[in-house]
């Protein structure tokens, strides 16, 4: 009290012993239960996303959920939802053990270990990120059934993987990628010219697996071509997503990649799309 | 990896000296950890560095204090 200038008398009104936890269920699902945010996982309070995973877990099985309860996919969808946000826990828990022994040294020798990098860090870059709580990464699922990395994901040289938070993109329009999604899947496309039949084809049988997808087509730099939902005039989409014409990007409607194909393959971007809905592998 | 001819070696265990007094006894160990960091900064593999850290605990009695979770690690 007196570091901050109170000389006054004081009185202790109240008083708590937080006591750090790092717990979760073994499976978030129980049958037809579903545990979501603090009751499926507890973290502490240094920085660690407890809330925002529970609301990642909330999107996570709403847009299941809904597509289940609405006779749009099978069932098995919502086996997905444990494997993915518990996946998720995990590696918060991973990063949150490394903010918390940060924060709240253990032992003497972390403690000094930590008084050394902060004595570096305050002229020196590379010690710096020992003091990231490193929370702002979105999960990868690249572990999910619903993740199906394509034979040429390795021919990419960019772009999200399979399972990964698809970044945006502005356009030289001013508008954004993401913003041109719907709510179901998405296929997003790089064209150079008109679609021809088979393309047209599997935009087509897309819709019909899922009603609600959408396809957007994204004309490469230079390329004029009619019907185009946008173009990509200075090239900076293609560069995000290591794509070139024909590369075929699959979005699910939390807008991660359920898969992409640097050159166009029918069969697998439908299949990706039924494993998407719960169709059995 | 390359050694320090001796000559340099020699020129280090001098600097070290003189670097620790300069600390002084309260801020040795401070001085020392960062100057652990700094040159684990400097190497290019893990392995050199955990070679180096078994080298130096090579000898040393265990302290009294010594944490449980050392133990529980197996780490003798």
């Amino acid at each position: 009290l007196a570091d901050i200038g109170h000389q006054g008398a004081w009185q202790l009104e109240w008083w708590s012993i937080y006591t750090a936890n790092t717990l979760c269920l073994d499976d978030y699902q129980h049958g037809r239960v579903f545990f979501i945010g603090d009751s499926a996982h507890i973290v502490p309070i240094f920085g660690v996303r407890g809330l925002n995973n529970g609301l990642t877990d909330a999107h996570n099985i709403g847009w299941k959920l809904g597509r289940v309860l609405n006779g749009e996919a099978d069932a098995r969808l919502l086996d997905s939802y444990s494997p993915e946000r518990r996946g998720a826990t995990l590696d918060v828990f991973a990063n949150a053990t490394k903010s918390t022994q940060f924060m709240t040294p253990p032992t003497r020798g972390w403690r000094l270990a930590r008084e050394a990098a902060l004595s570096l860090a305050i002229d020196h870059e590379f010690p710096r990120g020992l003091a990231n709580p490193r929370q702002m990464q979105p999960y990868t699922y690249s572990s999910s059934p619903l993740s199906r990395p394509s034979a040429d994901e390795a021919a990419f040289a960019a772009g999200p993987t399979c399972g990964a938070a698809c970044p945006n993109v502005k356009f030289a329009d001013g508008r954004y990628l993401l913003d041109l999604t719907g709510d179901g899947y998405s296929g997003v496309m790089f064209v150079d010219r008109p679609l021809n039949e088979a393309e047209t084809e599997l935009l087509a049988a897309l819709r019909t697996r899922d009603r609600r997808c959408k396809p957007i087509l994204i004309a490469i730099a230079g390329a004029n071509v009619p019907g185009a939902t946008v173009a990509d005039h200075d090239g900076g989409a293609a560069g995000m997503l290591g794509a070139r014409p024909g590369t075929f990007y699959l979005l699910r409607p939390d807008l991660h990649v359920a898969g992409r194909w640097r050159t166009f393959a029918a069969p697998q971007i439908l299949e990706a799309l039924g494993a998407g809905l719960g169709a059995p592998t | 990896m390359t050694k320090l001819p001796f000559d340099q070696f020699e020129q280090a265990y001098e600097h070290l000296a003189q670097a620790i007094d300069i600390a002084g006894p309260n801020q040795e160990s401070l001085f020392l950890a960062k100057l652990a960091l700094a040159l684990a900064h400097q190497l290019s593999g893990i392995d050199q560095f955990d070679a180096a850290i078994a080298m130096a605990l090579q000898g040393l009695a265990p302290a009294e204090d010594r944490p449980d979770h050392l133990a529980e690690a197996g780490v003798p």
